[in-house]
C-alpha cells in the first residue's frame, strides 16, 4: 500500500515550505512535492500606489534580499522615466549589489548549509548547527561572520542602514560616495579576499567527502539562465538574458530582459503557491531552468576578475558541459563571493567613483517598465505598468526562487528516491531531502518569517489518512 | 574594551516590539559613548558575537510577548551551550552568549536581559499606551544598571 511521507516544515531555508513524498507499496518514493504555504499576493498591494514609492516599498517586501528588490525595482522606475542614470550612479548600485551577495551568500554557505557539511548529514541535530559548527570549526565559523560582516557593512555605509537601505533611487541615488566611506571600504577588502580564498581552499580539500551528494543532489540536465555581457561574461547588475543547456551550448542569447514574457511562461500548480517559470519554446515542463550561482558559472564564458576566473576555470573542468549537481550552488557561491570583493575593489579603485553626479531627473515617460537584476539566489525581474498619474495598475514579480522551483522538484524526487526507503524515516534520510532545497537556497516568504521555534515534522500518512509513522525534532 | 555593551532588539514597525528601539535612541544621548556601546538589531544574529566578545558586560533589551504589559524586568542571561535544532540566522541571548565564548575564547563577564511586556505586535510604529509610560522606568534602571558596573568595573581596576 502507497504512503505518503511529510516534511513540515523544511528547516534552515528563508521561509516556510512543506515537502510530500508519496511511497509506492514497496516503499519506493514515486512524487515529490515541494510545497510553498504561504501566499505572497505583494503584486496586488502595489496597485494604486505612486510608482517612485515602489523601490521603498519592494525592499520591504523581503528582509533577506531588500538590496536586490531595491534594485530591480528602482530599474523599472528608470524604465519608466525612459532616463540615463549617470554612469557613477550605476557603478554605486554596482557595489551594492556585489555586498549583498557577498552578506547573503556568506549566511547561506556558512549559517545554513555548512552544519551539515561540515558536522555531517546524519550527525544529531541538536548539533547540527551554527554553535555545533562554532565548536568543532571556530575558525570557518569566524570566516563566515566577517564576510557577511564586510557585505553588511558596505550596505551600510553606502544605504545608511544594513536592512532596506533607501539610497537607491529611480534615476540614480540618493548622494554620491565620500572619500572617507570609500576609504572604510577599500581597507575591508584585503581580509575579506584573504577570507574567501581560504574558504574556497578549505572547501575544495573536502569536496571527495560530498562525493554521493553531488551525485544525487539535483544533478540532472537542465537550462541555465542568467544575465551576462554582450561579450558573455559574468554579469550582475545589467546586460542580457543567456540561457545555456546541459551540454554548456548556447540556446538563447543577448535576450533583453524587458521582452521576457516572450520567452518565459509561469504555470501554476494546485498544490503550492510558488509558481513554475519555464522557457517557453520547450513548453511545460520540459523548459526546466535553473538560474543563480551554479547558472551563472555555467552560462559566462568567462568571471572578469583574476582570482575569481582561475577559480571559474578549476569549476568548469568539473564537467564537459554544464556543472550539473546542484550540491555545487554551494562551491559557485564561494567564487561567486571572490568575484564580487574583487569587483567593488575594482570600482572602488576608479577615481570617478566619488563624482557628484549621482542622479538624473525626469518625468513619467513611459507606461510600462521592467527591471532585472541578479539576485544573490538568481535573476529577478520586476515588471510594472502606470496610468497617466503615474499610479501602479499592474505589477509582475519573478522571483530567483521561482525559476528554480520545477529544478527543485525535480531535485527533491531524486534525492528521496535515492535515500528514502520503506517505512522507517531516519534523520540523516530526511536532512538530505531537505539540504537539497538548501543548496538552491530558497528565499520563499520575503520577509514573512514567523517568529519561534521551528519544528520538523515528519509524518507517514497511508492513503486511508492513518499514521503510519512519526518522526519529529523540536 | 567596552564597558557595557547593549543590544536592543525587535522590529520598529510591529507595535510594542520596537520598545527596544525606542529605549536604544534615548540612551544614546544619555550614556558615555566612550565607555559603552548600544546597537540595534531586529534579530540576535551571529554578527554580533564578534561585539560582543570585546565587552565586559553586555544587556538585552527587548519586548517581550508573554510579560504582563508594561512590566519591566532585569533578568541574568547564562550562556548556553546548545541551540535550537531548527534555528535558522537568529539566536536566543543565552545561545549567541554560547556562540560569543566558543568562537572568540571569552564572552561578557555579566549578561542580563531587560524585558518590556507588550501588548500589541500588530503592524504600527506607534507604542502602545503602557509601554510608552513603562519607558521611564526601563530607561530608569538601565542608567543604575549601567552605573552600577562602570563602578564595580573601575573598583576591580583600582
Amino acid at each position: 500500500m502507497g504512503k505518503k511521507i511529510v516534511i513540515d516544515p523544511v528547516t534552515r531555508i528563508e521561509g516556510h515550505a512543506r515537502i510530500t513524498l508519496q511511497t509506492d507499496d514497496q516503499g519506493v518514493v514515486q512524487q515529490a512535492y515541494f510545497h510553498v504555504t504561504q501566499l505572497r499576493g505583494f503584486e496586488t498591494f502595489c496597485a494604486g500606489r505612486p510608482f517612485y514609492e515602489m523601490p521603498n516599498l519592494m525592499a520591504r517586501i523581503c528582509g533577506i534580499c531588500p538590496v536586490s528588490h531595491l534594485l530591480a525595482s528602482a530599474k523599472a522606475c528608470d524604465a519608466l522615466l525612459a532616463i540615463r542614470v549617470p554612469p557613477v550612479a550605476v557603478q554605486l548600485r554596482r557595489i551594492l549589489n556585489l555586498a549583498q551577495v557577498v552578506q547573503s551568500h556568506a549566511l547561506s554557505f556558512f549559517y545554513l548549509a555548512s552544519p551539515d557539511l561540515l558536522l555531517g548529514m546524519d550527525a544529531d541535530p541538536a548539533e547540527r548547527n551554527i554553535l555545533g559548527v562554532a565548536g568543532a570549526h571556530p575558525e570557518l565559523a569566524r570566516s563566515g561572520i566577517r564576510l557577511r560582516q564586510f557585505g553588511q557593512q558596505i550596505i551600510e555605509l553606502l544605504g545608511g542602514k544594513r536592512i532596506h537601505p533607501g539610497w537607491v533611487v529611480p534615476g540614480g541615488v540618493s548622494e554620491p560616495l565620500s572619500g572617507e566611506k570609500r576609504e572604510r571600504m577599500l581597507a575591508m577588502i584585503p581580509e575579506a579576499l584573504g577570507t574567501a580564498q581560504s574558504t574556497l581552499v578549505w572547501f575544495k580539500q573536502n569536496l571527495e567527502k560530498y562525493r554521493e551528494e553531488i551525485r544525487t543532489f539535483a544533478n540532472f540536465p537542465s537550462l541555465f539562465l542568467g544575465l551576462v555581457t554582450a561579450e558573455g561574461q559574468a554579469e550582475y547588475y545589467d546586460g542580457q538574458l543567456r540561457i545555456t543547456d546541459a551540454q554548456g551550448a548556447i540556446v538563447a542569447d543577448q535576450l533583453d530582459p524587458a521582452r521576457y514574457a516572450e520567452f518565459i511562461e509561469e504555470a501554476v500548480e494546485p498544490f503550492t503557491f510558488l509558481k513554475f517559470p519555464y522557457y517557453k519554446p520547450l513548453g511545460y515542463p520540459g523548459g526546466m531552468y535553473r538560474v543563480g550561482p551554479l547558472a551563472r558559472l555555467n552560462i559566462a564564458e568567462r568571471c572578469g576578475t583574476p582570482l575569481a576566473e582561475q577559480e571559474w576555470v578549476e569549476f568548469r573542468e568539473i564537467e564537459r558541459g554544464a556543472v550539473l549537481s546542484s550540491f555545487h550552488y554551494h562551491y559557485a557561491r564561494l567564487i561567486e563571493i571572490l568575484h564580487a570583493i574583487e569587483s567593488i575593489l575594482r570600482i572602488l579603485e576608479d577615481p570617478e567613483i566619488l563624482s557628484p553626479h549621482v542622479r538624473a531627473n525626469a518625468a513619467l515617460n513611459n507606461a510600462e517598465g521592467v527591471g532585472v537584476a541578479e539576485a544573490p539566489r538568481g535573476t529577478l525581474l520586476h515588471h510594472y505598468k502606470v496610468n497617466e498619474q503615474g499610479l501602479i495598475t499592474w505589477a509582475n514579480l519573478v522571483i530567483a526562487t521561482g525559476h528554480n522551483n520545477l529544478a527543485m522538484n525535480r531535485g527533491i524526487l531524486q534525492v528521496a528516491r535515492q535515500y528514502v526507503r520503506g517505512e522507517k524515516l531516519t534523520e540523516g534520510m530526511l536532512n538530505r531531502v531537505e539540504a537539497v532545497i538548501r543548496t538552491f537556497d530558497p528565499c520563499l516568504s520575503c520577509s514573512t518569517h514567523a517568529a519561534g521555534a521551528m519544528p520538523l515534522v515528519v509524518r507517514l500518512v497511508g492513503p486511508d489518512g492513518a499514521l503510519r509513522d512519526e518522526v519529529r525534532r523540536d | 574594551m567596552r564597558r557595557v555593551l547593549i543590544v536592543a532588539c525587535g522590529n520598529p514597525l510591529r507595535g510594542d516590539d520596537a520598545a527596544g528601539w525606542r529605549i536604544a535612541e534615548a540612551l544614546e544621548a544619555r550614556l558615555p559613548a566612550a565607555e559603552n556601546e548600544v546597537v540595534t538589531c531586529r534579530q540576535l544574529t551571529p554578527e554580533l558575537a564578534e561585539r560582543m566578545s570585546r565587552a565586559e558586560t553586555v544587556l538585552f533589551v527587548d519586548a517581550s510577548a508573554t510579560a504582563a504589559p508594561g512590566s519591566v524586568s532585569l533578568e541574568p542571561v547564562a550562556a548556553a551551550r546548545a541551540a535550537a535544532a531548527t534555528l535558522t540566522h537568529h539566536l536566543e541571548p543565552a545561545a549567541l552568549l554560547g556562540l560569543t565564548r566558543l568562537l572568540y575564547g571569552r564572552a561578557p563577564r555579566r549578561a542580563f536581559a531587560l524585558l518590556i511586556g507588550g501588548q500589541s505586535f500588530s503592524l504600527a510604529e506607534e507604542l502602545s499606551e503602557p509601554v510608552r509610560r513603562a519607558l521611564p522606568e526601563a530607561l530608569g534602571k538601565i542608567e543604575a544598571f549601567v552605573t552600577q558596573r562602570t563602578a564595580e568595573s573601575r573598583a576591580v581596576r583600582i
